[in-house]
């Protein structure tokens, strides 16, 4: 075995391999070179190994005018750095792994703790210490309190060297029992606080459960722990993300984090958060960076060795793409905003991996490389031979013509000096200095006092000064209110709103906490009302919530929504009980009421909330939110009020439908109705509108009400009915059931009765006799009558239960149409519910061969090598549009949302795993894009990708992007792991020419050069008018202002290509009866903070704009006023005298204005 | 080398042990009075026959022992020889429910696996140590503990294994900023008594950790056996074992050797058997074979009072010698002292016995190492989980691990047989 993995090391193609090992050492060794061909498979193209040397690759680094780069510490001194961390020192410390990503059966783990001097000062590290070994994936690392606290998979320990021979000799646990679910998922991420307390995250994997003696602390999935380590006290500071190997505090104690398999950029978090993937989290906060690629590591920097612009910079690694980014952020209500900048570093050496970064003593950038032409293990085989284990660099990167900031000294400093350093303009010393500060114990404290007091007034920077003082007070558990009144009543919101989260750690210590958070809940900064409201959630009182519920007296944006929502969620249990016994009554406001109740989302709020619907005090805009919970948590009477409100909406037709419809849901689900008089349905169902008829009829039908069976038929057979009106009366004929219903569908299904009125008849019947059903669409498939719509009747069958088996049964020794069985497997395929019996019962009986195609390792070899020499990427993306890939997949946030964002495919993902994904989708499936399979109890199956589970429901993505929610009650058994959602067969229509070409544009994406999405803000989402009749004599008339104000039009869909230009020969066009053509287009701004934008227009082309609909004239760099919420701005173009359309969004400078354009589908 | 002087360690252990007319009463009695503290009144001699697979339950407690060895260490000592597999199932944060084990499932799975886990490995005899991170829930979780308890005993008697139950440890007073145990140690007490009556109802051992094994210890401030207040330590792990052991009706034998010089002849043993005695040219020589391996070492953390009150576990008594003696065992000096010292009483002999007493412990420890990497593998999702269609095909390593552990267990057995040592008393 040995010398067969020595000889694996070298890149040789596969091929050779195979042949070779066989020749090399028999029957074992080709065992082990099976098992070892799928690795060769996912990394094909990459036989060339780099060159290891340093300078080669620092050459190959790119960096922006006026910074430079050079090589810090390199292998063989280090190899694979996972993090990195600076002590007050200044000596850098190094977890490292060369275990990863797992453990052989008979290796001893020996990997390694570093430590990294540059006792110099030239930049250049010139003393390297094994500080510990024989660790096992060590994925964390923080330097303090006289020793080094480390992740060790299972535990968090403490490694100190008492002896001084720069050796840890003692090795204390600190707490164990994080999961390992993942190598790369393992708790990480190590950073102390300003508050001197220390952070660790896990991934979206991970389960672990902490003993400490408080109590056990448990945590599923993804988030952020906070540790005091003298008490052992530990709390999830934030839940979610899906690997979030950055976290970072600006200046003022904010939390920032950074997601390796997230997609949003920058996240804000505060304490509490509920983040993409939280487990249990019925409502998620979005990051600050929607689409953007995932990056790895985080460093907020400043100080005087970096420009003015830097100063606050994010800079994290997106490392899939070989970069080294920087963002920016701004105020944005309570939260932020944030934009990406050009990048710090961009390369296209293969074996660059920044994943950490962080800024040191001399105010230079240090980035930790992980060097490797591999990523992950998930995708990549653990044991592929080119995976590296051995290199490993630091890199540092300067600004010239700037001098490096002295290197503070502060571990021998005097309390004094240490103290002055908090006034530093760099983070890092002031950091530093109150770490020294915490471990020399509370005598530091009276100088520090003294210090406070003696600050001078006009200090600009007197208020942040201030709260360093609380900080390292609280870094030692030293309770000071005067401080903290002082500090609370500061001119600097951001110094404010800091206070109030100490104010809201001590609040057991401090008598009067709640009435100053009653101040601060009402404070004319956002983000102090949002700290605050956090705080209250920490006290945790009815009474605390119900001052929280104040946050709603003054502007909402969806920062303070989210936490607001939070503090009356998680303290329902204390609340409830204390507002039904009349302890509290929010304040006697009916809006913070209302907030509070719908926010419980839960059974126990359903009385209270009814009640409050009932008085009619509940404000409008809350009504929707009541209506939902009533649903989804009330009995009869609660129901019947939503129905009253239904019906008490005729002239809201659509409310009228969305509440109906909701009801009808209810019922399915949860098998409860109205109460009263269904009987009041019966004039719906002579309605006007369609879209209430159709909900009426189904209404009726689930709801029993047999009076109104005869009408329901009537619809059922009426030759005027329209389709959507008699496919709804259908099923509530299904749903009233019995033989009656049962003979109904099967006479209104006979051949006598239109086509598709059969189709929707057989689909009904499916609920009811589904062997009959199958049996009857059999017919329709082995005798396709014209105009056969196949989709709602596969559809039907394939979300129930018995649905696939009988219609599998039906089809035995029958004989179907080719291309009818083709249509009726693309049906299945596309379903996201592909069953493999029916799959080959209609190839059977259509005599077709099976569709996943599974290419040979030689014909692999032959496709990649074809992708390198002929592909086109410019015309593969042409291609990739055609195969409406857009409608599943997004580019930069634009798209659809059922796989993962492309963003940075290219670089990350081989050629040979693109061909795969394509031919063979379930192969790979990336993480977070399983599906599942649930079935109900109602009979009906559902397949998608979980979105997010809560305590009542589980709510998957399906295939057409829809959220679908489904209560935990109803679903029987375990969801089972379902295949990928992509379809099989995607790929039919392609040439293998076009084919190539599309593996070429993919494989180009992220990396350097013309397909790497680039950072300005372009549209790349937008809706484009269908030329239908309606919108085709609105245009034609000439009525533009009418068309754009009609809802009932057809818009569809487009998305920009990469360069951020919509394809103008693509647009529907209208020709006008001067035989010149005009298009309508559309998008949509989401505002968070009102302004002035401008947006950036082409030069030709533009007939007519609108905004909101109200008109605008044309300009270059159009200026627009906006409110907060959504706006839409629509265009009317003249394709033939556009040249390039392209849009883009543009600051105005003193503008407060947020805003973001609309990504999705 | 940690010999001392019989007398010595007689004085230090004043506060622990009742005053004894003799220096050799005291090491005699040591064992008895050690197994006093134990709750083990009438417990049944426990014992662990040839082919018995053990499991050892509950949460941190249990997991970071894997990582000590001392318990298990002290339990196969016991039985020299006979073939016995011990493998640790515990699981931080673990609870009669089971649901740190769940996974990627809900709570409630969490039982299944932990019910799982064990039958998977046909297990003969199961120690279960759970209550502490249910007593978090103090007095108002105790029915549901209670419950818990029975529920998981039930599921786990078809394995038809020998029960036993241990009480969760007395929470430590490590004084701020830690907390203060006081009030925690009141609920730990009703969980105690709770496992007591469950055990006593289905007539289970009943190990009581809280009460009997460490109260000494816990009433000394100088003296910690954990790290946290709720964590014991390696000194922790090294002191607790053989008190567990002795609970169950099995102290560790003394080992006592006693020999007239001037007669050559042995006059009295404990723990060990002297194959053979002779005068040699220099002085005295004599084969032993003990009865049992002896503990490993102590700790580096263990305190020098806790070290001292086990150092009277091996002494050796010589009378009749004048001046120096040196002591040498298998040809390798071990220590010298004047005559009269020898007549005392030296205790504390630390020689090959011990070496493989603490060689033992550490095949335990990495055979515990290569069976965590063998039943809590990393990277689940991938090997085994919901993501096997990718890495999959790695699974095939992780049985792997098997021939490597049952490789440790076979060098385990090995190391629980005493071997005989050559000890000559010269004069210097």
């Amino acid at each position: 075995m040995t010398l067969l993995a020595l000889w694996f090391r070298r890149p040789i193609d596969l091929g050779k391999r195979l042949v070779a090992s066989r020749h090399l050492a028999g029957c074992a060794a080709l065992v082990a070179a099976l098992s070892l061909a799928t690795s060769a498979l996912a990394q094909r193209d990459l036989k060339d190994i780099p060159d290891p040397d340093p300078e080669i690759e620092r050459a190959a680094l790119e960096l922006p005018d006026g910074f430079e780069i050079n090589l810090f510490a390199a292998d063989p001194l280090l190899a694979k750095p996972i993090q990195i961390s600076f002590d007050p020192d200044g000596r850098l410390w190094v977890a490292s792994s060369e275990t990863y990503p797992q453990v052989k059966p008979g290796q001893q783990a020996d990997d390694k703790i570093l430590v990294l001097e540059d006792s110099d000062g030239d930049g250049k590290a010139d003393k390297t210490t094994i500080f510990a070994r024989g660790l096992l994936i060590p994925t964390g690392i923080e330097p303090g309190d006289g020793g080094v606290y480390v992740a060790n998979s299972t535990e968090l320990i403490f490694l100190k060297d008492t002896d001084g021979d720069g050796k840890a000799d003692t090795y204390r646990v600190i707490l164990s029992g994080f999961g390992t679910e993942d190598t790369h998922h393992l708790v990480h991420t190590f950073r102390w606080g300003p508050n001197g307390q220390l952070y660790f995250n896990q991934s979206v994997y991970i389960h672990s459960h902490l003993e400490t003696p408080w109590g056990v602390r448990r945590l599923a999935g993804g988030g952020i722990w906070q540790l005091r380590p003298d008490t052992l006290e530990l709390e999830v500071f934030a839940r979610g993300l899906v690997n979030a190997w950055g976290h970072a505090f600006d200046r003022w104690g904010q939390s920032f984090a950074t997601d390796g398999a997230g997609g949003q950029g920058i996240n804000y978090v505060f304490p509490g958060a509920t983040l993409i993937t939280a487990q249990g989290a019925d409502r998620i906060l979005a990051g600050l960076n929607p689409g953007s690629p995932k990056d790895c590591g985080l460093e907020i920097v400043d100080g005087r060795h970096l420009p003015d612009a830097w100063q606050g910079s994010l800079i994290t690694n997106d490392f899939r793409a070989h970069r080294v980014c920087r963002y920016a952020l701004t105020d944005d209500g309570s939260g932020y905003a944030s934009r990406q900048q050009p990048d710090l570093i961009k390369t296209k050496h293969v074996a660059f991996r920044p994943i950490d970064v962080k800024q040191g003593p001399d105010g230079a950038i240090y980035i930790a490389d992980w060097y490797n032409p591999i990523i992950q293990h998930g995708e990549v085989d653990f044991r592929d031979p080119r995976r590296d284990h051995t290199h490993g660099r630091i890199w540092r990167v300067t600004t010239k013509g700037r001098p490096p900031v002295s290197r503070p000294q502060l571990s021998g400093a005097t309390t004094g000096e240490l103290i002055a350093a908090l006034e530093s303009p760099e983070s890092w010393t002031r950091h530093f200095a109150k770490r020294v500060l915490k471990e020399r114990g509370e005598s530091v404290l009276p100088d520090v006092a003294v210090w406070l007091t003696e600050l001078d007034q006009r200090d600009p920077h007197r208020d942040h000064h201030l709260l360093e003082g609380l900080w390292t007070y609280q870094s030692l558990n030293v309770v000071e209110p005067t401080l903290l009144n002082r500090v609370l009543a500061v001119k600097d919101p951001h110094a404010r709103a800091a206070a109030v989260r100490v104010l809201g750690a001590w609040h057991e210590q401090l008598p009067d906490a709640l009435s100053a958070l009653e101040t601060h809940v009402a404070d004319e900064n956002p983000r102090v009302r949002l700290e605050a409201v956090v705080a209250l959630t920490h006290v945790g009182t009815a009474q605390a919530i119900q001052v929280a519920m104040r946050a709603l007296d003054k502007p909402m944006d969806r920062f303070l929504d989210h936490a607001l929502y939070l503090a009356a969620h998680n303290t329902q249990a204390v609340w409830l009980p204390a507002l039904e016994q009349k302890q509290i009554d929010f304040n006697g406001d009916a809006r913070h009421l209302g907030f509070a109740l719908e926010s419980a989302e839960s059974a126990a709020a359903v009385m209270p909330l009814a009640a409050l619907v009932r008085s009619g005090k509940l404000p409008a805009d809350q009504q929707t939110g009541a209506s939902a919970l009533l649903m989804r948590f009330g009995g009869p009477a609660e129901l019947s009020l939503v129905f009253d409100e239904a019906l008490a909406a005729p002239s809201n037709p659509a409310r009228c439908v969305e509440l109906l419809t909701g009801l009808v849901k209810t019922t399915r689900e949860r098998k409860v109705r109205p109460a009263g008089d269904l009987g009041r349905l019966t004039p719906l169902l002579s309605a006007a509108d369609e879209g209430v008829l159709a909900a009426a009829a189904q209404a009726a039908g689930i709801w029993q009400v047999e009076p109104l069976r005869p009408r329901l038929l009537e619809l059922a057979a009426g030759n005027e009915t329209p389709d959507a009106v008699r496919t709804a009366a259908l099923t509530g004929l299904a749903a009233l059931g019995g033989s009656a219903s049962r003979d109904s569908l099967v006479s209104l299904a006979g051949a006598d009765h239109p086509t598709p009125a059969r189709v929707a008849a057989i689909a009904a019947l499916v609920s009811l006799d589904v062997d009959r059903a199958a049996a009857m669409a059999t017919v329709l498939l082995v005798h396709p009558p014209d105009g056969l719509d196949l989709q709602p009747l596969l559809t039907a069958l394939l979300g129930r239960k018995q649905g696939p088996a009988a219609l599998t049964a039906a089809l035995k020794g029958q004989t179907v149409p080719a291309d009818t069985a083709k249509l009726a497997l693309r049906e299945v395929r596309d379903s996201g519910l592909v069953d493999a019996d029916l799959l080959a019962a209609l190839q059977t009986a259509g005599g077709l061969k099976a569709a996943v195609v599974k290419l040979s390792p030689d014909e692999m070899k032959s496709w990649v090598a074809q992708v390198a020499a002929e592909g086109d990427a410019a015309r593969g993306e042409v291609v990739f549009r055609r195969a409406e890939c857009l409608k599943c997949h997004s580019i930069a946030g634009a798209g659809g949302r059922v796989g993962p964002d492309l963003i940075s495919i290219g670089a990350s993902a081989p050629v040979d795993y693109l061909i795969e994904s394509i031919l063979d989708p379930s192969n790979k499936i990336k993480e977070n894009f399983h599906s599942l399979k649930v079935a109900t109890d109602a009979g009906l199956v559902y397949s998608g990708v979980k979105v997010r589970q809560s305590d009542q429901d589980l709510v998957l993505r399906d295939v057409d992007d829809r959220e679908i929610v489904i209560p935990l009650d109803t679903i029987e058994g375990t969801p089972q792991p379902g295949l990928s959602l992509m379809p099989v067969g995607l790929a039919d229509a392609l040439t293998r020419g076009e084919l190539i070409d599309m593996v070429r544009f993919m494989s180009e994406l992220g990396k350097v050069g013309p397909f790497a999405v680039d950072k300005s803000r372009v549209v790349r989402r937008w809706q484009v008018l269908t030329n239908t009749p309606e919108s085709f004599r609105g245009v034609r008339h000439g009525d533009l202002d009418l068309v754009v104000k009609n809802d009932q039009l057809k818009w569809t869909p487009a998305y920009s290509q990469v360069s951020g230009s919509l394809p103008i020969a693509e647009l529907p066009f209208f020709e006008l009866s001067n035989h010149t053509t005009q298009s309508l287009l559309r998008f949509e701004l989401d505002v968070t903070t009102a302004g002035r934008v401008e947006l950036l227009l082409p030069a030709d082309g533009i007939f007519k704009l609108w905004i909101d609909g109200a008109a605008q004239s044309w300009a270059a760099r159009l200026p627009l006023d906006l409110s907060t919420g959504l706006h839409t701005v629509t265009l009317v173009v003249e394709p033939a005298k556009l040249k390039n359309l392209r849009i883009e969004l543009a600051d105005v400078a003193g503008s407060p204005a947020q805003v973001q354009i609309v990504g999705g589908k | 080398m940690t010999i001392l002087l019989a007398q010595l360690a007689f004085s230090a252990a004043l506060g622990l042990a009742p005053l004894g007319p003799s220096v050799a009463q005291a090491a005699e009695a040591a064992p008895q009075n050690a197994a006093q503290p134990a709750a083990a009144t009438e417990a049944e001699k426990f014992e662990l026959r040839d082919g018995d697979r053990v499991v050892l339950l509950g949460g941190t407690f249990v997991e970071r022992e894997q990582q000590y060895g001392y318990l298990e260490a002290a339990l196969v000592s016991h039985f020299p020889g006979r073939k016995i597999i011990v493998r640790n199932l515990g699981w931080s944060g673990d609870t009669v429910w089971g649901e740190a084990r769940a996974g990627f499932g809900q709570p409630a799975d969490g039982f299944k696996q932990l019910v799982a886990q064990v039958e998977a490995l046909k297990p003969t005899v199961i120690l279960a140590a759970y209550g502490a991170n249910e007593s978090f829930a103090g007095p108002a979780g105790l029915d549901a503990f209670r419950t818990g308890l029975k529920k998981l005993l039930d599921a786990l008697a078809p394995t038809g294994a020998r029960l036993v139950l241990l009480s969760p440890l007395r929470h430590e007073n490590l004084g701020p900023p830690l907390p203060d145990p006081d009030a925690h140690n009141e609920n730990l007490k009703l969980y105690r008594q709770t496992i007591s009556e469950v055990a006593a109802e289905r007539q289970l051992q009943f190990v009581n950790l809280f009460d009997g094994l460490m109260i000494h210890e816990f009433a000394a401030p100088s003296i910690r056996l954990t790290d946290n207040g709720i964590h014991l330590t390696a000194a922790g792990y090294w002191r607790t074992a053989p008190k567990i052991l002795a609970s169950l009706g099995l102290p560790d034998t003394p080992w006592l050797v006693e020999i007239d010089g001037q007669a050559g002849k042995a006059v009295k043993t404990i723990g060990t058997e002297v194959v053979e005695i002779s005068h040699s040219d220099q002085g005295l020589r004599f084969r032993l074979r003990d009865q049992f391996v002896p503990e490993a070492r102590p700790p580096a953390d263990t305190s020098e009072l806790a070290r001292i009150n086990r150092a009277g576990r091996r002494t050796l008594r010589v009378a009749g010698l004048a001046g120096p003696w040196t002591l040498l065992i298998d040809g390798k000096e071990i220590d010298t002292f004047p005559g009269e010292d020898w007549a005392i009483g030296i205790v504390g002999i630390d020689g090959p016995e011990v070496d493989q007493g603490e060689r033992l412990r550490r095949q335990i420890v990495a055979k515990n190492e290569l069976f965590f990497h063998r039943w809590r593998p990393q990277n689940e999702t991938y090997l085994f989980g919901f993501r096997k269609h990718e890495q999959g095909n790695n699974a095939v390593e992780i049985p792997q691990f098997d021939p490597l552990v049952a490789s440790k267990d076979a060098r385990i057995q090995e190391l629980t047989v005493p071997v005989e040592h050559q000890y000559e008393m010269i004069q210097k």
